[in-house]
């Protein structure tokens, strides 16, 4: 009987060691996939808003515009703001040329944004749970590129031929003189 | 004692093990087997496609700006650059763009570009770019380098990439190609342009009372009566019913509207009327045709036809262009045929058309032997109210800018895309053809001078309606020519035709030379034909950008009042947003007014189009600008 018994236990104690062995590993394999996740879809999303940041700031035709257009697309992509924090402009890295000498001035954009990563929540057991990953775009400006060509003035005497100028017809009968003499183009 | 655990983990003797222990080692033995051999290169294989997948589309994305940097340094003015030169600036600043970028953190290195038609295969590093440029064509067809007709650049990129895991398995650089390629879609554009009588509202001119005073035929410029035209004339609200060349609607100078003095004379009841001319009652009739109020039976009176000129300071009898372009005439001479413009008198007579022969130039001023001392040497001649009209229509301003404006805008944007135009002109409303003129409109007038002087003659205002043509040819070749091609931007039906406003011009270039001011501004009639050309297939291109080039200088006031035209216009924008057009709103205002400026600006906003003020060249740059740079775009 003892030995039935002890047997039995010995295989109930090495069924919970195989659930929670197998818990365990499937958690932290659970947990890293998420944190994997996590940290691909957030790196996509900043840049993604990144490019679009640029590309928004690129077609502005000043500093201003053009960091308001890059704020205006960085914000449209949503996230859920706490496992992934809302991306942002980096005002302060923010490069807009101005300088019309080059062929190429570009504008240039950094987002960046947290990642909360619950395996970092659970291992520090600490606020300190996130990590910040940041991402950036040069893009030409477009409407700065000195290539664009400038009107040339033309002459507009040049098209305004004999037949093209506005003048009197007044040959004929003067209405109210009572009698009719051809008069040319004179008055 | 050991743990059920270690029993699991820790292989016990052979022939120690029970069957039960032997098939559990052997089943965590595969579980770490899986984990490790299977699940860990499993996740390791997707990141590394994860890492490629991004590296691409971050390479795309990074090839995509080059190609566009490239593809608007492609963009040029008329003949300023050789093509070789803007194409090495195309490709210097692609590369520029391209080594500023980045790939997985990791910053561009391009070791150079070629220009193969089939790029070649190169062995690269880690982090290199090697870059092949083509340039193409309209139709997307490679041309050769220093090639004219270049419309696009392609850029395909050759990126060494290191995969994450190549160390540990002995893999060394991959390739990834991109391609990606930059170019000005083909436009589709509808040039609406604004002939209302406002429109010549800022040109200098000069006011004069002509009579006879006794001894000789005498000129008068009433007080404040030269300058710019809005300034003598005065209007309270918007521009001027007043036009500076036919049909000059002289008796407009006393519209209620008006905040000025001057009245035209022949609007006036006698006696005042008849100081041009003396046209109806008994002879005598004046001499000349007519030469204006001289009475040859009593040459000495200074009340002619009953009238004392000098009682009536604020009349006018001819409203004449100071030819010099200055607020207070100086003198001028045609450079091209010479003839002499020395003062108010000679603008007068010339307009009148009596220094074109001896005959009518004795009979007008009622000449004896002696001719009076203004009369320029070079009159009599066939030639001067001809020169004198000419020259009218390159001062009425803003009317001339806004003419150079179109032309010069149309040519700039044919120069680097393939352009189909169209041109709509409107007034109180907009014309039927090629042909049409405002005179045969309800409620237009053909009268040269005005509806109450019909000896002042006639005239067909130009009006005319160049439908676009999806079928139309390129018409770049044309262009180079300007402005003495005479077909430019013309449909070949048309110019076969021949026809056109204004004496048979035969091409849009000549058909915006002829428009004169006059009317109303019916914007919202322009707006919308422009958009039923733009939406119709069988006069548009599917694959072209569809724009619409309003030029204008104020508020609409027709139909009906100036809110009801503007809410028309409003309406016609934003169909115009819906139908994806975008209209391009050029302000050539003469004054500072900001309710007009607002009307433009709203349009163009509504429209997802632009606004510009002004119709200096620097102010047309910007312009061309907007509209050029806003469509260089990836293919």
């Amino acid at each position: 009987m003892s030995s039935g018994r002890g047997g039995c236990d010995r295989i109930k104690g090495m069924i919970a060691m195989d659930v929670a062995l197998g818990a365990m590993t499937l958690s932290v394999c659970a947990a890293a996939c998420v944190c994997s996740v996590l940290l691909l879809v957030g790196y996509n999303t900043i840049d993604t808003a990144c490019r679009d940041a640029a590309r928004a700031a690129g077609t502005a035709d000043s500093t201003s515009a053009a960091m308001a257009a890059g704020l205006l697309a960085c914000s449209s992509h949503r996230t859920d703001g706490f496992w992934l924090s809302q991306p942002k402009l980096d005002q302060s890295s923010f490069r807009f040329a101005q300088a019309m000498a080059s062929v190429a001035p570009y504008v240039s954009t950094t987002t960046s944004c947290k990642i909360r990563l619950p395996a970092l929540r659970i291992a520090l057991q600490s606020d300190l749970d996130s990590v910040s990953i940041r991402r950036q775009y040069v893009f030409p400006a477009i409407a700065l590129i000195q290539q664009t060509p400038t009107v040339t003035a033309i002459d507009l005497s040049s098209l305004i031929g004999p037949n093209n100028i506005a003048v009197p017809d007044v040959s004929g009968v003067i209405p109210g003189v009572g009698n009719s003499y051809s008069a040319d183009t004179s008055e | 004692m050991r743990s059920s655990f270690q029993r699991w983990v820790i292989v016990a003797p052979p022939g120690k093990r029970s069957g039960r222990q032997s098939e559990r080692g052997a089943a965590i033995i595969l579980y770490w087997a899986f984990g490790l051999f299977l699940l860990l290169p499993l996740g390791l294989a997707t990141f590394e496609v994860w890492r490629y997948v991004t590296a691409s589309s971050q390479l795309q994305f990074d090839l995509d700006a080059a190609a566009l940097c490239g593809t608007a340094n492609l963009l040029r003015q008329h003949n300023s650059q050789g093509v070789a030169a803007i194409e090495t600036n195309a490709i210097t600043a692609a590369e520029l763009i391209l080594n500023r970028n980045t790939v997985l953190g990791t910053t561009l290195v391009c070791r150079g570009t070629t220009l193969d038609s089939v790029p070649p295969v190169h062995s690269l590093s880690a982090g290199q770019v090697a870059l092949n440029a083509t340039f193409v064509d309209s139709n997307r067809a490679p041309i050769q380098p220093g090639e004219d007709g270049v419309k696009g650049l392609r850029l395909t990129a050759e990126y060494g990439y290191k995969p994450f895991c190549g160390p540990f398995i002995g893999l060394g650089c991959l390739p990834i190609q991109v391609t990606s390629e930059g170019g000005i879609p083909p436009i589709d554009l509808v040039l609406c342009f604004d002939v209302s009588a406002s429109m010549d509202d800022g040109t200098n001119i000069t006011t004069v009372e002509r009579f006879w005073d006794g001894a000789a035929v005498a000129y008068q410029v009433p007080q404040s009566g030269s300058g710019n035209l809005l300034n003598v004339v005065k209007p309270a609200v918007d521009g001027t019913k007043v036009n500076v060349v036919g049909p000059e609607n002289l008796s407009m100078l006393s519209s209620p509207l008006n905040q000025g003095t001057l009245y035209f004379s022949e609007s006036q009841s006698s006696p005042i009327k008849g100081l041009r001319a003396r046209v109806s009652g008994l002879p005598p009739l004046e001499l000349g045709a007519p030469p204006g109020n001289f009475n040859p039976a009593n040459p000495n009176s200074t009340y002619i036809n009953g009238h004392d000129p000098a009682s009536s300071g604020n009349a006018v009898t001819d409203l004449v262009v100071n030819l010099d372009g200055n607020s207070s005439f100086g003198g001028w001479t045609d450079p091209s045929t010479g003839l002499q413009f020395p003062n108010v008198q000679t603008l007068v007579e010339a307009a009148r058309g009596n220094l074109n022969t001896y005959e009518s130039m004795q009979q007008s001023l009622a000449m004896g032997n002696v001719q009076p001392a203004w009369l320029p040497v070079t009159a009599p001649n066939a030639m001067y109210q001809n020169v004198y009209f000419a020259r009218a229509q390159q001062l009425a301003q803003p009317l001339a800018a806004a003419k150079v404006a179109a032309i010069e805008i149309l040519r700039a944007l044919d120069q680097n895309t393939v352009l189909h135009a169209g041109l709509v002109s409107f007034s109180d409303y907009i014309g039927s053809d090629p042909g049409s003129t405002w005179g045969s409109g309800a409620g237009a007038t053909t009268y040269f001078i005005d509806s109450n002087w019909v000896p002042g003659g006639t005239g067909n205002f130009p009006l005319p309606l160049v439908p676009l043509d999806a079928g139309q040819p390129n018409i770049i070749g044309l262009l180079k020519n300007l402005p003495s091609a005479d077909s430019w931007l013309c449909p070949p039906a048309f110019a076969q035709a021949g026809g056109g406003g204004g004496g048979g011009a035969s091409s849009i270039a000549q058909l915006i030379s002829t428009l004169v001011a006059t009317g109303r501004s019916n914007v919202s009639a322009a707006l919308n034909e422009a958009i039923a050309e733009l939406t119709n297939p069988a006069m548009c291109r599917p694959d072209a950008e569809k724009v619409i080039l309003l030029i204008s200088d104020g508020k609409p006031d027709a139909p009906g009042g100036s809110i009801t035209a503007a809410q028309d216009c409003y309406a016609a924008a934003k169909n115009a947003a819906r139908q994806g057009i975008k209209i391009v709103a050029i302000d050539v205002a003469t004054t500072s007014d900001t309710n007009h400026e607002a009307f433009l600006e709203q349009v163009a906003t509504l429209s997802k189009g632009y606004y510009i003020s002004g119709s200096t060249q620097a102010q047309l740059n910007v312009a061309l600008q907007k509209i050029l740079t806003q469509l260089v775009a990836l293919r």
